[in-house]
């Protein structure tokens, strides 16, 4: 069976350092996107990942409070729970963004997280 | 250039390193483990969803951005064997493997750490015969590697105190960090595992965080039980589970029955402090902590007091801050531009405006000073002095603080425009108003109280804290009260700085007047070396100590305040009449001034208080760049720790400033003048401040000295206006 197709955006001041401290390059299904910040990810760009045939879309946040630029990742959160709304309506599947909260030094919980796909 | 040696490589010893390397000093870390770091590389990242600012994922990044820098040479494996101060030079001999290096220095800093107490040492525990049975620092470790501590679906316990506060072993202190690892790990477990039972069993639970009530309100609230209770024996039972016995705070005997114990183990000097005092010529204290009275050898970090990874940190800045003012100046070297970017460096004004001139505005000014800049401070009220007490004054030799800065008193900021390098403050006051520019704003301006809480020290019979004891002293001997109430962590719960005052002042009442004495509080704070010991002093001098549940009923009389309390270890009401109370301030919620908040567009955390709750920011960084706070406006009462911020604020605006210009060698986004119709989104949403309109172009567009590049303008503009190139697919 084929492996979900995973976008996934790590945030460069947490998930980005945890994915360099886990030193294993990462399955060919999961495309990897650094970004400066986890509210850099528009949500434009968030659909235009699955219009383009991703079957899911991981955002990568630093724990709230934790965040460089002070609410950034709140910032993908609302977004990420304003997207997943939207598509419920079109198709009843399993939301199709997922956001995490992953600290640079939780390289076990990134790796869990990755697993899944 | 100087040479700095610095001696230990972990949190304390990097972050000297690394402050001290940004400004131009060649800097060489010894180190006689075989890896760089120390201790805190091994440690777990204790976030749910939400930080808990624990300060290790900040730390594993200064030390990786240590090892990285081109100035900072490691030595590990390396111990030292002997050492030669001529006052000038230190030489270090030193011996790796079989090498015998001598290694010369301008100064040094000792940052050897700590060890933890060895859990062994107390049978009772049973810590080297359970499997069950670990230590706190070992559950850092596991839970740095794996999601639980032992198997999924656990019964953790904590217990706290172990090998601290404890006269009985020597080591009669707080160990400061132990509440706060162990909260924080209680708090994941029970977010991984829901179901499972997690519980913390403490004497005094300690302030560990900035907005340490909601904190702790959240924790319990997520299912976390926090018992006041002492266990005081481990054993296997016939399930196979760890029975405690428990002394409980009413006096009972009680058991309970968990999966894995977790031993918070107190912190003890590092086993080769002795052979470093000695080496160094250095004094030690009681407890076998460092301090260092030599002008060029500085000690920080757990090795001079056992301390959190932020606040060693902070000290450590302090440390590399009062080296930088006795070390000769340096042009700080520029950091090389990225190639051709087109924006013209930004000129720093080498000026500093000092907002508020309290006890952290005077030693931020004094400390600017010797770094030499030109300091004004501004002080709204016509005195200098602040919160603090006359008698504190003197001892702090306050008026000498101040006597290089330009003191403007009885004079307010209306204005605050202009970004990092030139800050344009309007400064109000009864000679007119005047409009200065300044390179980097430092805020100090205390706290102010909500109206609520002020109405609720109006009378005379109801006082300040620390206005309580001049009061007294003042009175003539037949007025003088009988009897005083101490009341602290009323509305929100209190640092250990209010249980000080309230501790020393009640002592010395008891001392001069016998004075009956009785301290409301919720908890005892003494999360600092000697704080443990003013507890037991006041203790013996016969001062009451009721600790309540936060709910406290106060009537004021003619002639006497009635306090209603339930005490928490009795388990019953206290009715207590007393003559004059005295109202702890930070316990009644102070927030920072609104109108300074709004005029500089700082952020606040959700009690008000100047900066917000993120471990990125401590001990003094704001969301603005060329903006620091200082003090009690940023929630620290305790005097120690704000001299210590203020230094590393000091030093942060030093090596902001010295740089004399400012090169922006990041991409800054780009503003499309055609697509933007100026909703001014990314004027609101910046989290820097950054955006601005630029009338000319009729588009808004971002300050390159202020922007950090984190493209939250570029994900929120609805035009589509606004693009960052910062986004790398792999």
């Amino acid at each position: 069976m084929m492996k979900t197709k995973l976008t996934a955006y790590f945030c460069k001041n947490s998930a980005y350092k945890a994915l360099e401290a886990l030193k294993k390059p990462l399955p060919k299904h999961i495309k990897a996107i650094k970004v400066p910040c986890a509210g850099r990810v528009e949500s434009a760009e968030i659909l235009k990942n699955i219009e383009d045939g991703a079957h899911k879309v991981l955002i990568l946040a630093c724990p709230i409070d934790n965040c460089k630029h002070i609410n950034g990742n709140c910032r993908a959160q609302k977004r990420v729970e304003m997207i997943n709304k939207t598509l419920r309506e079109v198709s009843p599947e399993k939301d199709r963004v997922q956001l995490e909260f992953v600290s640079q030094v939780d390289t076990h919980r990134l790796k869990e997280i990755l697993a899944v796909y | 250039m100087s040479r700095i040696i610095i001696i230990g490589s972990g949190i304390s010893g990097c972050t000297a390193a690394l402050e001290l390397a940004e400004l131009g000093h060649s800097i060489t870390v010894l180190d006689t483990a075989s890896e760089v770091g120390g201790k805190v590389m091994s440690y777990c990242c204790k976030a749910t969803d939400e930080c808990s600012r624990c300060g290790v994922c900040v730390a594993q990044t200064c030390i990786t951005d240590a090892i990285a820098h081109k100035r900072i040479n490691f030595f590990t494996n390396t111990s030292i064997t002997s050492v030669k101060d001529t006052g000038k030079i230190i030489r270090i001999s030193t011996k790796r493997r079989n090498n015998m290096t001598t290694i010369s220095g301008d100064a040094v800093i000792i940052a050897t750490g700590h060890q933890t107490y060895d859990a062994a040492q107390k049978p009772g525990f049973g810590y080297d015969r359970f499997d069950g049975v670990i230590t706190g620092e070992e559950a850092e470790h596991i839970l740095s590697y794996q999601t639980y501590l032992k198997k999924p679906a656990e019964d953790v316990a904590f217990i706290q105190c172990v090998g601290s506060r404890d006269p009985q072993i020597g080591r009669n202190y707080c160990s400061a960090v132990c509440c706060s690892y162990a909260t924080r790990i209680a708090r994941t477990l029970k977010h991984r595992n829901p179901d499972g039972n997690v519980t913390v069993y403490y004497i005094d639970l300690q302030n560990f965080d900035k907005n340490f009530s909601h904190f702790r309100r959240k924790t319990t609230d997520e299912g976390v039980h926090l018992v006041r209770a002492i266990p005081f024996s481990i054993d296997r039972t016939a399930k196979g589970k760890l029975g405690l016995k428990i002394e409980e705070a009413g006096g009972g005997k009680g058991t309970a029955k968990h999966d894995v114990v977790v031993l918070s183990v107190g912190m003890g000097p590092a086993e080769d402090s002795s052979k470093i005092a000695e080496l160094f010529g250095l004094k030690q204290n009681s407890f076998g902590f460092l301090n260092s009275e030599l002008p060029n050898i500085m000690v920080t970090g757990t090795c001079a007091e056992p301390q959190s990874i932020p606040d060693c940190m902070a000290s450590a800045r302090s440390a590399a801050a009062k080296l930088t003012s006795i070390l000769p100046k340096l042009r700080i070297p520029q950091k090389p531009a990225l190639p051709p970017s087109e924006i013209k460096p930004i000129r720093l004004l080498q000026k500093v405006l000092v907002i508020g001139a309290g006890y952290a505005g005077a030693r931020t000014a004094k400390r600017l000073h010797s770094f030499g800049y030109k300091v004004t401070v501004v002080e709204r009220s016509n005195t200098i002095g602040g919160q603090l007490a006359p008698a504190m004054r003197e001892s702090l030799n306050f008026a000498e603080l101040l006597s290089k800065a330009t003191i403007l008193t009885g004079t307010s900021i209306s204005n605050l425009s202009g970004n990092v390098g030139k800050f344009t403050a309007t400064l109000e006051s009864e000679d007119g108003t005047e409009k200065n520019n300044y390179g980097a704003v430092v805020i100090c301006s205390g706290i102010m109280l909500p109206k609520t809480a002020t109405a609720m020290i109006d009378s005379d019979r109801v006082l300040a804290l620390a206005d309580l004891k001049t009061t007294i002293d003042r009175c003539a001997k037949k007025d003088r009260p009988r009897s005083v109430a101490f009341i602290l962590d009323i509305n929100i719960e209190e640092s250990k700085a209010s249980t000080e005052m309230a501790l020393s002042q009640a002592i010395e009442l008891r001392r001069l007047y016998r004075t009956e004495t009785y301290v409301f509080c919720r908890e005892i704070r003494v999360a600092s070396i000697d704080l443990e010991a003013l507890y037991d002093d006041a203790r013996n001098n016969g001062v009451n100590i009721v600790k309540y549940d936060g709910k406290l009923n106060r009537e004021t009389l003619e002639d006497q305040v009635v306090i209603t309390a339930h005490d928490t270890l009795l388990n019953e009401d206290v009715v207590i009449s007393c003559d004059i109370a005295g109202m702890s301030l930070p316990g009644l919620g102070p927030i920072a001034d609104p109108k300074l908040v709004a005029i500089t567009g700082i952020d606040t955390d959700h009690t008000g208080q100047m900066q917000k709750n993120n471990i990125h920011m401590f001990p003094e960084m704001t969301n603005r760049n060329g903006i620091f706070v200082v003090g009690a406006c940023r929630g620290q009462y305790y005097l120690a720790d704000i001299a210590r911020d203020a230094d590393s604020a000091a030093l942060n605006v030093h090596s902001l400033l010295a740089q004399k210009q400012l090169v922006v060698n990041l991409p800054i986004p780009t503003v499309n003048a055609d697509k933007c119709v100026l909703c001014l989104t990314c004027v609101r949403t910046c989290p820097h401040g950054a955006m601005v309109v630029d009338k000319k172009k009729n588009a808004a567009s971002p300050v390159p000295a202020a922007c950090q590049q984190c493209g939250v303008c570029v994900a929120e503009c609805p035009a589509r206006a606004i693009e960052l190139q910062e986004i790398t697919v792999k």
